[in-house]
């Protein structure tokens, strides 16, 4: 379903030496959102991540269908370019396998409350002993030590607790719930953690811990706020609505035919053709507005008079005028109006691959990077166990004979 | 180990170039993992003493110089004039000095990215080049903002959802506060460039140039927004995106988030509301029969939670095993026990500064990076004989003075005659 024709998905020749990470094999107890987002990365960079589920709580994203759409296409999303092994940590001989995938893997990355991985003897303590280079990496709401370290956390909580979501708001209004994507961008974060240690790791020669904090991450986009106020106590100002910290007008108006339309001005130069198009069009504007500050100091009034220019023409024309006058300009799209774009369709940014819930093609997104021109390809997310017996076999060497026995005993699903 | 932020090197020297905020976060995150980042700020010729674009801050909200100084953390500078000789040569000893460069190109200096991808010298051995939009695309030669970058990410059609949306029905999208999405794209560029670091230590292969577009580095983060709608042509927005129960919570003095998702929770969250008899009906024992009455559920919430402040509902959902989390403004943020526990913050200047959320590569030069002089010209490769023209020449001059490095900075300008 939806207007474009992806491209597959699948694996080809060119994508090799957009492989930058082969040969470092990850072993990710990762769940939810943010986790398995930070290794669909590093997947995509080429490592190789082997997915460890419990066979009898996997992924919570699988399949459970409790909201308006298929809470599977979550997993899709953010498992792309993975292998799948289910193991059963209840039994002593599940978690040994465990503990030898760690020790022939360069990372070992989870999600879990501080405790977790400790109790399994997979905390960089144990695995470390045997394997001094290895890197652990473990991502909690808060980290894993401090008087809130057993505090659960969803994204919505990272950005309350981070900051972001109390600067962003109407003037007067509460703040803002910014979710999902929060997910996304502490996974983001937390892969260059992994990824820094892999390298210091490489040299050294002595693997690190790397206890990484959500909310510490979420905060960590708000830095130059919590360096203002930390100079200036009172300094920053909370929700300012669409208005900007440096330029002047800012603002998301509505066209006639009813969509919204972000504009910026980013110039006092781009000011002055803006203003003097916006006057030539009947618009009745302040003079005198030369400097962001000036313009700023009279905002309600610019917002006004540039609301009504903006509803008095269609989108096309509107963004026209912004392309002529050097403005700042894009429209507020939704998934739909994403998924007609070209700059995205095109390229090999949206992919299709089969759904590991029932075969069917879905569009997801790729990598949005390109190696010296080349976007990677990926592979779907897998289905619960899909890699189980290949894993064993490949990674620990194990015979089919004792990949049987493993699954008689119940260790593996 | 946790709460040891103490430096870690990885020995791998950085340039950033160009005055795109994404790929100054995104050498700040290089440099909190360990690289040597240099600063390279061109000014156009003729504007040699009047600061770098990098510089421009946030004059409207009167925030002097603060994201400068947040994304200059840590990492040394000089000013160039981008086209004089002097400046010519200090960007060709940088390149052959450095292993990695982060360069955001948005078209105030159009030719540094193919200059630096063709380059036939030694180093470096990655490129990073982060751009708005795609290259090539209908609006590669389009302006960008934040604003216009966030609104054609998907995310600004759903914000405010929730009770934002409730309150604010008519009012336009949100846009977050400050420049996030250069921050996203910027942590894209860090990790794409350790990633090709990495390979770089295994091999002697060619360079590696990597491209990363705000726009795509945005989206990416909204990735469920497409693949529902390819595969149900559902299309979530401001006023479905709200939490079944629960959410954005009023309270004595300000907002919590509460996220009650799985039943343990609700378990937690029913005794930590006294288990009042409307949660104790068994069609509330699952999610779905949560959902059905989600309403009643808030509306409950909401009218317990406004006698209790930030502090007393945070401690009451760690006791109780619920999500639950304060929305902190920046001084509370700041004030916040959990962070300073765990050494998030350090002294820097008069202020304090976040540092990164691993423990190992935090703490950077106590400086604010704003500390060149001629010492990084010899670094550089360059010869006494040269520096000292750069010098007696009047070529080197101060930048004006920052919030956090009274002595200022250098520029080099195009005034002095050739050595």
């Amino acid at each position: 379903m939806g207007e474009a024709r992806l491209p597959q998905g699948a694996n080809s020749k060119e994508d090799e030496a957009s492989r930058l990470l082969e040969g470092v094999r990850i072993l990710d107890f990762t769940f939810q959102g943010a986790g398995p987002y930070a290794t669909m990365l590093l997947g995509l960079l080429g490592a190789d991540i082997i997915k460890v589920e419990s066979a009898t709580r996997p992924d919570p994203t699988r399949g459970r269908e409790n909201r308006p759409y298929l809470r599977s296409l979550l997993f899709d999303d953010v498992n792309i370019g993975k292998r799948s092994i289910a193991l059963n940590m209840k039994t002593d001989s599940g978690l040994q396998v465990a503990r030898s995938l760690a020790g022939r893997c360069c990372a070992v990355v989870d999600c879990f409350r501080p405790g977790v991985m400790q109790r399994w003897g997979l905390d960089h303590k144990s695995l470390r002993v045997e394997h001094p280079g290895i890197v652990s990496a473990s991502l909690s709401a808060t980290g894993s030590t401090g008087p809130l370290a057993q505090l659960p956390g969803y994204a919505g909580i990272f950005n309350a607790m981070g900051g972001l979501g109390a600067l962003t708001g109407y003037p007067g209004g509460p703040p803002t719930e910014l979710r999902t994507s929060v997910d996304m961008r502490v996974g983001a974060m937390f892969a260059v953690g992994v990824m820094g240690a892999l390298i210091r790791a490489r040299l050294s020669g002595h693997g690190e811990f790397v206890d990484f904090s959500a909310v510490e991450a979420v905060a960590m986009l708000c830095g130059e706020y919590l360096l203002s106020e930390s100079l200036s106590p009172g300094s920053v100002p909370l929700r300012l609505g669409d208005r900007d910290d440096e330029h002047a007008p800012c603002g998301v108006y509505r066209a006639a035919d009813g969509q919204w339309i972000a504009l910026t001005i980013l110039s006092d130069k781009d000011w002055q053709c803006f203003s003097e198009m916006l006057t030539a069009d009947g618009a009745l504007l302040p003079e005198g507005l030369e400097t962001a500050e000036d313009r700023a100091a009279h905002g309600d009034e610019l917002d006004l008079a540039i609301g009504r220019w903006v509803g008095r023409h269609e989108t096309w024309e509107i963004l026209e005028a912004a392309q002529e006058t050097e403005v700042a300009a894009g429209t507020v799209m939704d998934a739909r109006e994403l998924c007609k774009d070209p700059d995205l369709t095109t390229e090999e940014f949206l992919l299709s691959v089969p759904s590991s819930a029932d075969g069917r093609q879905v569009g997801v997104c790729g990598a949005p990077w390109a190696v010296n021109g080349t976007r990677p390809g990926t592979t779907p997310a897998p289905q619960l166990g899909e890699h189980t017996s290949s894993v064993l076999a490949e990674v620990l060497n194990l015979p089919p004979a004792q990949v049987a026995q493993l699954r008689a005993e119940g260790a593996l699903l | 180990m946790t709460g040891d932020r103490s430096e870690a090197k990885t020995g791998m020297r950085a340039v950033q170039l160009g005055a795109g905020v994404a790929g100054a976060f995104g050498a700040r995150l290089l440099r909190l993992m360990g690289a040597d980042v240099v600063q390279i700020e061109a000014v156009p010729s003729g504007q040699s003493d009047a600061g770098s674009v990098v510089r421009e801050n946030q004059p409207v909200a009167k925030l002097a110089r603060t994201r400068s100084d947040y994304l200059a953390e840590g990492k040394r500078s000089i000013c160039i004039s981008y086209g004089s000789k002097g400046g010519h040569q200090i960007l060709e000893r940088a390149a052959a000095w450095a292993d990695c460069v982060m360069i955001s190109d948005d078209h105030t200096q159009p030719s540094i990215p193919a200059e630096f991808a063709a380059r036939s010298g030694p180093g470096p051995n990655v490129i990073v080049v982060v751009s708005p939009w795609r290259r090539e695309s209908p609006r590669e030669k389009h302006k960008a903002s934040s604003a216009a970058l966030f609104a054609v990410s998907g995310e600004a059609s759903l914000l405010p959802g929730g009770l934002g949306y409730e309150l604010f029905p008519e009012a336009p999208p949100l846009i977050p506060r400050g420049r996030i999405v250069e921050y996203d794209a910027g942590v894209i560029a860090a990790l794409t460039c350790l990633a090709a670091s990495y390979k770089k230590m295994g091999e002697d292969s060619e360079r590696v140039v990597l491209e990363v577009t705000i726009r795509e580095a945005e989206v990416s983060l909204n990735r469920w927004l497409i693949s529902h709608y390819l595969r149900s042509s559902w299309i979530e927005d401001r006023s479905t995106r709200a939490y079944a129960y629960a959410g954005l919570t009023p309270c004595a003095d300000g907002y919590v988030m509460f996220q009650p998702t799985t039943d343990a929770h609700w378990a937690g969250l029913v005794a930590m509301l006294g288990n009042p008899t409307w949660a104790l009906k068994p069609d509330l024992a699952t999610y779905e029969g949560r959902a059905h009455h989600g309403a009643e559920i808030t509306r409950e919430l909401q009218s317990w939670a406004r006698r209790l402040d930030k502090a007393t509902l945070v401690r009451l959902g760690l006791e109780h095993g619920v999500p639950v989390g304060a929305f902190r403004e920046p001084r509370e943020v700041l004030g916040c026990e959990q962070l300073q526990a765990r050494a998030f913050f350090r002294d820097y200047a008069a202020g304090k500064l976040p540092t990164f959320a691993a423990p190992v590569p935090a703490a950077c030069a106590e400086d604010s990076g704003y500390d060149v002089g001629p010492a990084l010209l010899y670094e550089l490769g360059f010869q006494e004989d040269e520096v000292d023209w750069l010098l007696r020449s009047g070529s080197l001059l101060r930048a004006p003075t920052t919030t956090s490095q009274p002595d200022g900075t250098y520029l080099v300008n195009d005034r002095g005659d050739d050595p």
